[in-house]
C-alpha cells in the first residue's frame, strides 16, 4: 500500500491499470505526494505512456518571500527521490516524461532537482529560458 | 439554429448576450415547455454563468432539467450553487457521459442535509447516467457533490479525469474519485493548490 503524504488522502493507482498518461500540475515545490502516487505504479500499466509534471511556483514564492535557493535546498531530497523513480519508470517501461512551466528560469531549477533524468536527457523540460 | 434540429446548443450565448435567464417570461415559456423543449436532440449542453451581479437572484437550473433526453455531455459553469441544484439538473439527464462542473465559490452543501461523514438519504434515480466518459471538477469544499456522485447506484466509470485546483481539504474527493474510476481509467489529470506557508521561511516585513 502507497501512502500520499497530502492531508490524510492516499493516491493509489495500483487499479488503474488501463491508464495512458497522467499530468499532475502543483504550486509548491513539495513532491512527496507525487513520488509515491507514481509508486503505486506496477508492471500492469502496460499502456502508461506519459507523464507530465507542470510546475508554478511564482505565486507561492511571492506569499512566502522565500529564495528559491532556499526552497531547493529544503525540498531537494524530494527531488530526488523523483528524480530517481522517474528513472526507473523510464528504464522498466520506457514511459515519456515531461515538465511543463510558463515561469522564466524555472527550467534552470528544475534541471538541478532532477539531475539524473535532466543528463540523461530521458526528460521533456519545456518551458521558458535565459 | 433551428428547434429540434441543432445537435449543440450554448446556453451561455443566450445568457451573456440577451440575460434572457433572468427575465420571468421567458423562465415561464421554458418551464412551460415552449421553445426549449423543441431542442430534444441536443447532445451537449453548456450552461455558463460564471459572472453575474451579487444583489441578482440566485439562479434557478430547474427550467433545464431533462432539457433534451439525448444529452451526453454537460458543461456547468457558476459562480456559486448549492450542490443539490447542480446535481439534480446533472441526473434529469440519463445518457450523461461526460461531466463538467466548474464552480468558482464554495458550494453550499448545507441544504443537502448531510453531515460530513454521511452518505446522501436522497431517492436515488432508478437509470443514473452512464458517465462513462469524462468528468472535470473545479469546485471547493466539493465532498458533498462527491459523495453524491460515487453513491450513485450505477457507480461512475468515467475514462478521463480532470481535478483541476485541487486544495488539500479536497484530497479526499481526489483520491475517492480516482479509486471509484480505477478499472476505466485512463488518462488522470490533476492540478494540486496545496501549498501551506512554511513558518520557519517567513521573514520579518
Amino acid at each position: 500500500m502507497f501512502l500520499v503524504p497530502l492531508g490524510s488522502a492516499l493516491i493509489d493507482l495500483s487499479k488503474a491499470t488501463k491508464l495512458k498518461d497522467v499530468v499532475v500540475g502543483f504550486n509548491s515545490f513539495r513532491v512527496e505526494w507525487l513520488t509515491m502516487a507514481l509508486q503505486t505504479i506496477t508492471p500492469k500499466h502496460r499502456d502508461l505512456r506519459q507523464i507530465t509534471i507542470g510546475v508554478s511556483y511564482y505565486v507561492s514564492l511571492f506569499r512566502s518571500r522565500v529564495t528559491v535557493k532556499e526552497i531547493m535546498e529544503e525540498y531537494s531530497g524530494q527531488w530526488l527521490d523523483l528524480d530517481r523513480l522517474l528513472v526507473q519508470l523510464w528504464e522498466s517501461r520506457s514511459i515519456r516524461l515531461k515538465v511543463c512551466t510558463i515561469q522564466p528560469d524555472m527550467i534552470d531549477h528544475i534541471e538541478c532537482l532532477l539531475p539524473e533524468v535532466t543528463e540523461r536527457g530521458i526528460i521533456d523540460l519545456v518551458g521558458p529560458r535565459h | 439554429m433551428e428547434g429540434g434540429v441543432s445537435r449543440s446548443f450554448n446556453l451561455s450565448c443566450a445568457l451573456r448576450q440577451n440575460s434572457i435567464y433572468w427575465q420571468p417570461e421567458v423562465v415561464t415559456a421554458v418551464g412551460s415547455g415552449c421553445w426549449i423543449r423543441g431542442f430534444y436532440r441536443v447532445v451537449h449542453l453548456v450552461v455558463d454563468r460564471a459572472v453575474y451581479p451579487p444583489d441578482e437572484p440566485v439562479i434557478s437550473l430547474i427550467p433545464f432539467h431533462g432539457l433534451s433526453p439525448a444529452i451526453k455531455s454537460l458543461r456547468v459553469v457558476v459562480s456559486a450553487l448549492p450542490s443539490s441544484c447542480i446535481f439534480d439538473l446533472i441526473l434529469s439527464f440519463p445518457l450523461l457521459e461526460d461531466l463538467a462542473v466548474i464552480v468558482d465559490e464554495a458550494l453550499a452543501d448545507s441544504d443537502d442535509g448531510l453531515g460530513e461523514d454521511e452518505t446522501p438519504t436522497a431517492i436515488q434515480p432508478p437509470n443514473p447516467p452512464p458517465f462513462t466518459g469524462s468528468l472535470e471538477l473545479y469546485l471547493k469544499g466539493g465532498m458533498t457533490f462527491t459523495r453524491r456522485l460515487l453513491c450513485l447506484p450505477g457507480g461512475i466509470h468515467f475514462q478521463k479525469l480532470t481535478l483541476t485546483r485541487i486544495r488539500e481539504e479536497d484530497c479526499l474527493m481526489a483520491t475517492a474519485l480516482v479509486e471509484e474510476c480505477s478499472h476505466t481509467l485512463e488518462s488522470l489529470n490533476i492540478t494540486w493548490s496545496h501549498l501551506r506557508k512554511s513558518t520557519r521561511h517567513q521573514r520579518p516585513q
